[in-house]
């Protein structure tokens, strides 16, 4: 047993992609050599800015033989009346090279065949990683890659050196124009030095006195200590764990240099230092020894610490010195100008050709929730709400939000604090872009919610309005991004609400102009299509499978919006339903009776129009079945009205056995056409009763 | 080491490199990608080694003289390679050292920062260099340019001048920079800055500003199906720069930001498109 060696060395890779390719190349491995089944003790895996390696400890030098049972032909054409093989059979053993002595007969359940046993022979481990390793190499998958040389791999960076080991031996492949060597590089005077690795054990050790700490945790402890050690003087510093991991990957041997900036930058928001210098700089903040925000902060970097490192502080102090002032200027600025001057800037600023500036965007904000805040009896104060809805796109004119456009919102809500708004109402202001993400966090307080909405339901109606593309792949506008923000705060807020007034009256708030020019009802049409289909794929993202969810989700959809939320309610059922034993008895019913339908597609139309006679009913178990569907009818829609779906299951159980009973005992496609039509009525009646509750041809 | 000295010892080493040298494209751009020695040349299978000084003008940038680091045009040096070679990283590095930005002195970064240009439909992967904390140079490797997936790939490094030689000088103030031993930046800049911010923010008449733009869009077009391909990627470029200056104005919306890119990255492309039919077309007659 010895130990093997992989080490990936290439430009510097995207911090955030290293750990999700060494986990990728752990399981791709650990695959790979459960499926050659060569044994080993443990993977370990370690990455740099340049370096993805993986260590396999102790590996077995062969991959274990083991034998397998090849099924050949079935006997009975193996041997002919003779007991003789048949060319068949001499075929199968010409194919395998092996002799008839080696044949044996096996009993499955389809019957006799012919069977040999199969030796496979281990492989020497020194061969098998020169396919292995290249296979790791091409089956990470990262969420960008490139092409950097003329055969046209993809990966994340350039590789620029493959160092691969077995033991002490070389594992010989090529990939991506790279030859594999005994070898890996550290850079030293602009030169690429290449340094030998003759075993696996002193690699981590030998990488370690040139400067490279390849094991990340151990890298990342030096990084904290080194962080702590020159803040000690100030205080504590900051250990932001997303900061932290992100630049224990943008270095391979870190150093901290403390810096300073100047004090007075001190009583700018914190959202606004935060942004200069975590954000922007990866630099860690200090706080001082009462636990304040001081004015020093750590940059790291990479390399030894040496004196020359007065250089780099200079430098980074410059750098954050040069932000700080910018920003500095642009909220005083900011706050010389004030509301006023910045609102009059929102009526020049366009929000959509043709439909007006964000300024009429507001006032459109303001139209919608207030209809809702009437219509649903909200009893939000409405002069309340107008003012925060004004507010709330204020920043937008802002220097600073130009400059740090993710600040939106956050400015806004600095800047209401500041002229002494109550803290909900600058929440709201931040919060009214939220969801951030298709899974961010939704707003939180009702009014945030409700102006969120407002707000994304014009930019949806506009969008829609113009025509602006979107597509499953492509969305340059955002516009299935913000209709799943929309979809997840109806299904939070308003998921017992009629929503379908209020959605059509949104279209009319578009200029009137405009409105000439669009059909509103296609619009309206449109706008409804849309959120039924982010709401699917919010039901998707929580779990429900395409089957169930096509299940419940009725025909009549695309007219309305009304209560959504009932969908939980009805898929809640449906789940309780699908885990009893006789849902397999309402699924056969329903399908049969959706199958002979649907054959008569010809008259599947007029078939709606008709009604059963119930004097054409002849069999006991079609008059049976009539009768019980007739006496449930209104308890049923009784129980649609009223939401009570595990009941409709219940009775839909109790209609499937006669349904069943029905299909064994009567024969529908009868000559006599009146008999056949009015079996069909009977069927397609159940039917209708039913499809307004579920649709169950999807399951 | 002034600005001019840096220059010229970067034009030298990068000379040295096998770079043609060549001098800046006479249209106002946003970046020295858009000089055809890049956009054009970036495609197709000839080899291609170029540097060259491209004034680059950023309307949006000014700030009225008053920012000791931001400008609405500065310049920047400007090297493609095609196809990219193995060692460019150090290559690069090296060009660092002769402009004394020795990296055993200073702390240099390769930050990730996936370069597009969505008016160009052109896309690389690569990084922002930092020295100290300033990025100094963005360094790319092309895969699509005009929409067109790249073969063989080229490598662009682009120097940001004024950045570097604030390092070098030290100086904390762009302004404040030596251009030879005699004038400064602010000499030459100050009061150029200074009008430049008025008539970008302020001034620039925003009508006749899109009414050039289609004009320049609808010249583009014609160009294109006339097959005039070099003078049409002129009126690309100058409709990407009417674009920049109705951006300062601060009168766009974000969806109509967005079409006004897909328009020009539109006719981009077809200029792409034809650029390499004609390069793929006078190579096989070669």
């Amino acid at each position: 047993m010895k130990d093997a060696l992989l080490e990936i060395y290439t430009e510097e890779i995207p911090p955030l992609c290293i750990e999700l390719a060494l986990k990728q190349m752990e399981n791709i491995a650990s695959k790979i050599f459960f499926d050659s089944n060569l044994q080993y003790r443990v993977i370990e895996k370690y990455g740099t800015s340049r370096r993805l390696v993986l260590i396999i400890k102790k590996l077995c030098e062969i991959s274990k033989g083991f034998t397998k049972c090849v099924l050949g032909p079935p006997l009975r054409i193996s041997l002919d009346s003779k007991k003789k093989y048949t060319h068949i059979a001499i075929e199968f053993v010409k194919k395998n090279k092996i002799t008839f002595k080696e044949l044996g007969i096996k009993k499955t359940r389809s019957g006799e065949f012919l069977f040999f046993i199969k030796k496979i022979k281990g492989i020497k481990t020194e061969k098998l990683l020169a396919t292995i390793f290249p296979d790791i190499i091409k089956n990470i998958n990262f969420p960008k890659t490139m092409i950097w040389e003329s055969s046209r791999f993809e990966f994340v960076r350039p590789i620029r050196n493959i160092l691969a080991i077995y033991g002490h031996k070389k594992v010989k492949f090529r990939i991506a124009d790279v030859n594999s060597l005994n070898q890996t590089i550290i850079s030293c005077n602009y030169k690429n030095k290449k340094i030998r690795i003759d075993s696996v054990e002193k690699y981590i050790s030998v990488m370690r006195d040139k400067y490279v700490i390849i094991n990340q945790n151990e890298r990342k402890e030096k990084l904290k200590i080194s962080i702590q050690t020159v803040a000690n003087r100030i205080g504590l510093a900051v250990f932001d764990n997303f900061l932290i991991n992100y630049v224990n990957y943008l270095v391979e041997y870190p150093s901290a240099i403390l810096c300073t900036f100047n004090k007075r930058y001190l009583t700018l928001p914190f959202e606004i230092l935060e942004i200069c210098i975590k954000k922007k700089q990866k630099c860690f903040f200090v706080n001082d020894k009462c636990n304040r925000l001081s004015n020093y902060f750590i940059a790291i970097k990479n390399g030894i610490s040496e004196h020359q490192d007065k250089n780099i502080k200079i430098g980074y102090e410059k750098v954050v010195a040069a932000r700080l002032a910018d920003a500095e200027l642009f909220y005083q600025n900011d706050l010389r100008n004030g509301i006023n001057v910045n609102a009059q800037k929102l009526k020049k600023m366009v929000f959509q050709k043709e439909i007006g500036t964000i300024y009429d965007k507001i006032e459109r904000i303001k139209c919608i929730a207030n209809l809702f805040n009437e219509k649903l009896n909200m009893h939000i104060d409405k002069l309340l709400l107008e003012k925060i809805i004004m507010f709330s796109k204020i920043d937008l004119a802002s220097e600073i939000v130009f400059e740090y456009p993710e600040l939106q919102g956050i400015i806004g809500k600095i800047y209401a604090l500041k002229l002494g708004e109550s803290l909900e109402f600058a929440e709201a202001i931040e919060q009214h872009y939220w969801p951030l993400t298709a899974s961010g966090s939704l707003p939180i307080s009702k009014l945030a919610s409700l102006i969120s909405l407002s707000d994304k339901l014009d930019t949806l109606v506009s969008s829609l309005s113009l025509e602006l593309e979107f597509s499953s792949s492509n969305d340059p506008h955002g516009i299935k991004r913000l209709g799943i923000g929309v979809a997840r705060i109806i299904m939070r807020d308003f998921k017992d609400q009629d929503l379908t007034n209020i959605i059509f009256k949104i279209v009319e708030f578009l200029p009137k102009n405009f409105i000439k020019k669009i059909d509103t009802k296609i619009v309206k049409e449109k706008l409804i299509n849309f959120l039924w289909q982010r709401i699917e794929n919010i039901l998707k993202l929580e779990g429900y499978t395409f089957s169930e969810i096509k299940t419940v989700i009725n025909n009549n959809r695309f007219d309305q919006l009304k209560s959504p939320g009932l969908l939980y309610l009805k898929l809640f059922a449906l789940r309780k339903a699908m885990a009893k034993p006789n849902f397999n008895s309402i699924l056969s019913a329903f399908k049969r009776i959706n199958n002979i339908l649907n054959n008569k597609n010809k008259v599947k139309n007029e078939m709606s129009l008709h009604v059963v006679n119930e004097l054409l009913l002849i069999e006991e178990a079609e008059k049976i079945l009539f009768f019980t569907v007739k006496g449930l009818e209104i308890k049923i829609m009784n129980y649609i009205s009223k939401n009570e779906y595990e009941k409709i299951f219940d009775e839909m159980s109790k209609i499937s056995i006669l349904v069943n009973i029905f299909f064994e005992k009567v024969l529908v496609m009868v000559k006599d056409k009146s008999i056949k039509y009015n079996r069909l009525f009977l069927l397609n009646y159940i039917k209708n009763i039913f499809s307004k509750f579920v649709d169950l041809s999807f399951l | 080491m002034n600005l001019q000295n840096t220059i010229m010892i970067l034009k030298k080493y990068w000379a040295a490199q096998g770079c043609l040298i060549l001098e800046s494209y006479d249209l106002e751009k946003g970046a020295g990608t858009f000089n055809p020695a890049t956009f054009l040349r970036s495609l197709g299978p000839e080899q291609w080694n170029a540097a060259y000084v491209e004034l680059s003008r950023r309307p949006i940038d000014g700030r009225y003289s008053k920012n000791t680091n931001r400008l609405q045009s500065y310049y920047q040096f400007q090297v493609i390679m095609k196809p990219a070679p193995k060692n460019i990283q150090q290559i690069y590095l090296k060009s660092l050292k002769t402009i004394n930005l020795d990296h055993k002195k200073h702390d240099i970064k390769f930050v990730d920062d996936n370069w597009e240009s969505p008016t160009l439909g052109a896309c690389g992967v690569g990084w922002e260099v930092w020295i100290d904390g300033m990025e100094v140079t963005q360094f790319t490797y092309f895969q699509q340019i005009g929409g067109i997936i790249l073969d063989p790939i080229s490598v662009e490094i682009t120097y940001g001048i004024e950045r570097l030689a604030m390092h070098i000088q030290n100086k904390d103030n762009i302004y404040d920079l030596n251009w030879n031993d005699k004038l400064t930046y602010r000499d030459i800049y100050f009061e150029n800055e200074k009008q430049w911010s008025i008539y970008n923010f302020e001034k620039s008449n925003i009508d006749m500003l899109k009414q050039h733009f289609i004009n320049w869009e609808t010249e583009a077009k014609i160009l294109i199906y006339d097959g005039h391909i070099y003078p049409a990627y002129d009126a690309v470029i100058k409709c990407s720069h009417l674009f920049n200056l109705l951006e300062a104005r601060k009168i766009f919306s974000v969806s109509e930001r967005i079409d006004y890119i897909l328009r020009i990255r539109s006719i981009a492309k077809l200029v792409a498109e034809k650029y390499l039919r004609l390069v793929l077309k006078n190579k096989k007659n070669k």
